[in-house]
């Protein structure tokens, strides 16, 4: 690969960050606020653990077998089969909660006269557009959009602070061990989609450093995700985050004044979750692609593209809506997706790589030469 | 066809080539003591002085030649280049043939198998004109000329060195423009003047007539509205790009340099920036940045607001937005629309209307047109408010070509407003920024995002904190500013 069509480190962060920021910051807080009352933050401390480790994981996984998993001429050992296959459903299902989860939230709180099909239409050409460009303009587009996005995320969380109501904050552990750890589980599921960046590693310059990168984007998301999650508490209340939908957007409702020059901030700053939703969506659907094309062969690798692309615009037809799709996804995650890949993964890291013999097959007669 | 020492040989040869060209003036003479050597010049009609023959350099050299013995004549030419300063020997007719059709004369002598080349007044030309398209505040007002001999003396001019390169190459197979490419040669980074002769020499083309013709054809995305190399009519401009590592193309008879690689920052530098104080400069620049954002979306968001997202702005101001459009009979996309075009007729008509009127149509008709438009109840006061603003904002962008492309956007986003709002205006915000990171100038990022090693970002930094060159300099000669006695980074 040519090295000015790879990313750089900081890019590859911001593409990662990116890809988990949205799904992180829409759902989690109302999910978990639900399920944890005043325990979220812990949950999502824990959770965040579980993600570290899964990302300790992933790097050893990396430095063991590179992107040769991703190699369709490579001879595959079945546990990498195993997890290709698990990777891909999952990129699926999360490509479908993606399309869902935009959908509703374009129709909540910007259009809420257009019906579904014309919503999902442009997103979903706009992203086949930036999939045909390939991954790099969208990691460059992350770094670009990153710097603007820090900057408003900062200037939304210094506005909220005057809003808050310290009352709002009770004691935490109230809840019983085993609910907090399901509701971790719940959230280091989202996290799972961390293994995208095993895809994104393979356009990075600098790939020693996947490790520390992961890192980091682990690192800034947990503080991005912890810090919303309590000003929404201390805003709203735990009781009332886990009625609403998507309160990270409602709290910019909730910014402005009725006197300055825009009395709905929302309706503006959705475009960082719109963003964020592209970026998931697009990384779902280019490393579902990648996988494919890792266990077919070439030259039907252009044309499964678009075949790939009409089977999960269907399918997020036929889930109908984002309870559906998360529903879906959480169920096989749950009890399917995760533990199947954590095993899997831990199973191939510890097991002698297996492909060491094709190669010795391959060099012996030459060397008799 | 080589030049041979019977000079006859070589009239019948030039003559073969040059028949049939009336601008062609060929006289034969005779020079020497006993008019006893046969020469033989020939050049374009108004390159030579046609006011006197012996005011000219070739005249000049007749005289010096005329009481000259048929030896010392000899001697004379191949020793002391006929006492001319530029001469050049050619071998081959053809070469001669050419080197007369770049604006010189030709000249055989008998006797001497080569064809000479004398630098004369050559075409005519604008000479150094007064820029007006990039105007400025402060520093030369000197703009580029349309000759590529003239722009290259501007440029050598402001950059005194030895290391200042140029580079000739002829461009079209019929129209053989010289092409030159102005560079410093330990400054630039190794393979990127390879690179521009290779894209220089990708297609073969009939003629070229300005740089806009060659680097349309050298640009890596055709299909993109922003230009990829960047446009610039002034000497100190391209000075300054040599000095960063870039190089400087010019094309004989345009008046416009183009500097290469360019970057979307670097379209929004003037060399006033350089010029006044970093506070003030980086102000403008803000400015400049802010007015691009305008030019391309507020008329969308304008439309978003009124048509879907109305809860946007307070209520009062709705309100009056509403009270505005009150009789106006067409749809708020129509209305925009419209006032956007006859913005656009206006501008054309402002530059296609010969003289000193285009400016006072440009004027008389805004005013006019958009007050009558305003009184006749067609459009509402806050939509020529609207696209006023917008056509203001486009103009603060410095580089022309670069402020066109804003305006296509414009138009593009108000489509997707008008069908999407906001969410339409984020989706065409998307496809830009993917775009503009996708797009290469010479393989280099167009859309520069890693900026802190460029100087040209949104900041103007203090003069004594521009100590690095651009990205595109050469990796060991990163440090243009240093303090005296410092060693090299």
């Amino acid at each position: 690969m040519n090295k000015e069509e790879m990313i750089s480190e900081k890019q590859c962060f911001y593409l990662i960050t990116f890809e988990l920021f949205g799904l992180l910051t829409l759902f989690l807080p109302s999910f978990l606020s639900r399920k944890l009352s005043q325990d979220a933050p812990v949950g999502l401390t824990i959770g965040f653990l579980f993600a570290a480790i899964f990302a300790l994981l992933l790097s050893m996984f990396y430095r063991k077998y590179q992107n040769e998993f991703l190699s369709a001429k490579k001879k595959n050992s079945f546990l990498t089969d195993v997890l290709i296959f698990l990777f891909f459903i999952q990129t699926i299902l999360l490509s479908i909660f993606a399309l869902n989860i935009t959908w509703e939230i374009v129709q909540m709180f910007l259009l809420p006269t257009l019906n579904r099909f014309l919503i999902l239409i442009p997103f979903f050409a706009v992203s086949v557009f930036a999939l045909e460009k390939g991954l790099v303009p969208r990691a460059k587009m992350a770094e670009f959009c990153g710097k603007i996005f820090i900057f408003v995320l900062g200037f939304i969380f210094i506005f909220s602070l005057k809003k808050i109501d310290l009352n709002q904050y009770e004691a935490i552990f109230i809840s019983s061990p085993k609910r907090i750890a399901i509701g971790s589980y719940d959230v280091f599921i989202i996290l799972e989609t961390l293994i995208f960046s095993l895809f994104a590693v393979k356009f990075s310059k600098s790939k020693d450093k996947y490790g520390s990168t992961l890192r980091k984007s682990i690192i800034a998301c947990y503080i991005l995700t912890v810090l919303l999650l309590l000003v929404l508490m201390g805003t709203f209340g735990v009781d009332y985050i886990g009625q609403m939908e998507y309160p990270a957007i409602r709290l910019l409702r909730n910014l402005t004044k009725s006197s300055s020059f825009l009395s709905r901030l929302d309706v503006l700053m959705i475009w960082i979750w719109l963003v964020s939703l592209f970026y998931f969506f697009c990384g779902s659907m280019n490393y579902a692609h990648l996988l494919l094309k890792s266990v077919l062969e070439e030259s039907s690798g252009k044309y499964m593209n678009y075949v790939l692309y009409v089977v999960i615009f269907a399918l997020a037809w036929i889930f109908g809506n984002v309870s559906n799709s998360f529903y879906i996804y959480r169920n096989y995650m749950f009890y399917i997706g995760t533990p199947f890949t954590v095993v899997a993964l831990l199973l191939a890291i510890v097991l002698p790589k297996k492909e060491k013999e094709n190669e010795l097959e391959s060099v012996g007669p030459k060397s008799e030469e | 066809m080589n030049v041979s020492a019977n000079i006859e040989d070589n009239i019948q040869k030039f003559e073969s080539l040059m028949s049939e060209c009336a601008d062609i003036k060929k006289k034969r003479f005779s020079i020497g003591k006993n008019f006893g050597t046969k020469c033989y010049l020939a050049y374009i009609e108004v390159t030579v002085s046609n006011v006197s023959l012996a005011d000219s350099v070739v005249g000049k050299m007749i005289t010096f030649l005329q009481d000259k013995s048929e030896n010392e004549i000899r001697q004379c030419i191949s020793n002391n280049s006929m006492g001319l300063s530029d001469v050049t020997e050619f071998y081959t007719v053809e070469e001669t043939v050419s080197g007369m059709l770049t604006g010189d004369a030709v000249l055989f002598v008998d006797g001497i198998p080569c064809g000479f080349k004398i630098a004369i007044k050559g075409y005519p030309n604008m000479g150094v004109t007064k820029n007006d398209i990039e105007p400025n505040i402060r520093g030369s007002k000197e703009g580029f000329a349309d000759s590529v001999k003239v722009n290259t003396a501007l440029i050598r001019k402001r950059v005194r060195t030895n290391n200042l390169k140029v580079k000739e190459i002829k461009v079209g197979v019929r129209s053989n423009t010289t092409v030159s490419i102005v560079y410093i040669d330990d400054i630039v980074k190794p393979g990127l003047v390879e690179k521009i002769e290779g894209e220089l020499s990708k297609y073969e083309i009939d003629g070229i007539f300005d740089s806009g013709m060659l680097i349309q054809l050298m640009e890596q995305s055709e299909n993109s509205p922003f230009p990829q190399y960047q446009a610039t009519e002034r000497p100190d401009r391209a000075a300054m790009a040599v000095l960063e590592g870039r190089a400087v193309l010019l094309v004989d008879n345009s008046p416009m340099a183009v500097l290469l690689p360019a970057n979307y920052n670097s379209f929004f530098v003037t060399t006033d920036d350089y010029y006044n104080r970093w506070e003030i400069a980086t102000m403008e620049r803000i400015v400049r940045y802010v007015a691009s954002y305008i030019a391309m979306f507020l008329p969308g968001l304008y439309l978003s607001i009124i048509q879907y997202h109305s809860q946007v702005v307070p209520t009062t101001l709705i309100l009056t937005f509403a009270s505005s459009r009150i009789g106006v009979p067409f749809s708020p996309f129509a209305e925009v629309f419209l006032m956007e075009v006859a913005f656009e007729l206006l501008r054309e008509a402002g530059i296609r209307i010969p003289g000193g009127l285009g400016n006072t149509i440009g004027i008389v008709g805004g005013l006019i047109v958009g007050q009558a438009a305003v009184d006749a109840g067609l459009v509402s006061p806050i939509v020529v408010i609207v696209v006023a603003l917008t056509a203001l904002a486009s103009f603060c962008i410095p580089n022309e070509e670069f402020g066109s492309a804003y305006r296509l956007i414009k138009f593009a986003m108000l489509f997707a407003a008008t069908f999407f709002g906001i969410y339409g205006v984020i989706l065409g915000s998307i496809v830009l920024v993917l775009h503009l990171c996708s797009l290469k100038s010479l393989d280099y990022d167009f859309l520069l995002v890693s900026t802190d090693k460029n100087n040209e970002n949104i900041i103007r930094k203090a003069s004594n904190k521009l100590i690095r060159r651009s990205v595109y300099a050469d990796s060991n000669q990163k440090i243009r500013l240093r303090k005296r006695g410092e060693e090299n980074e």
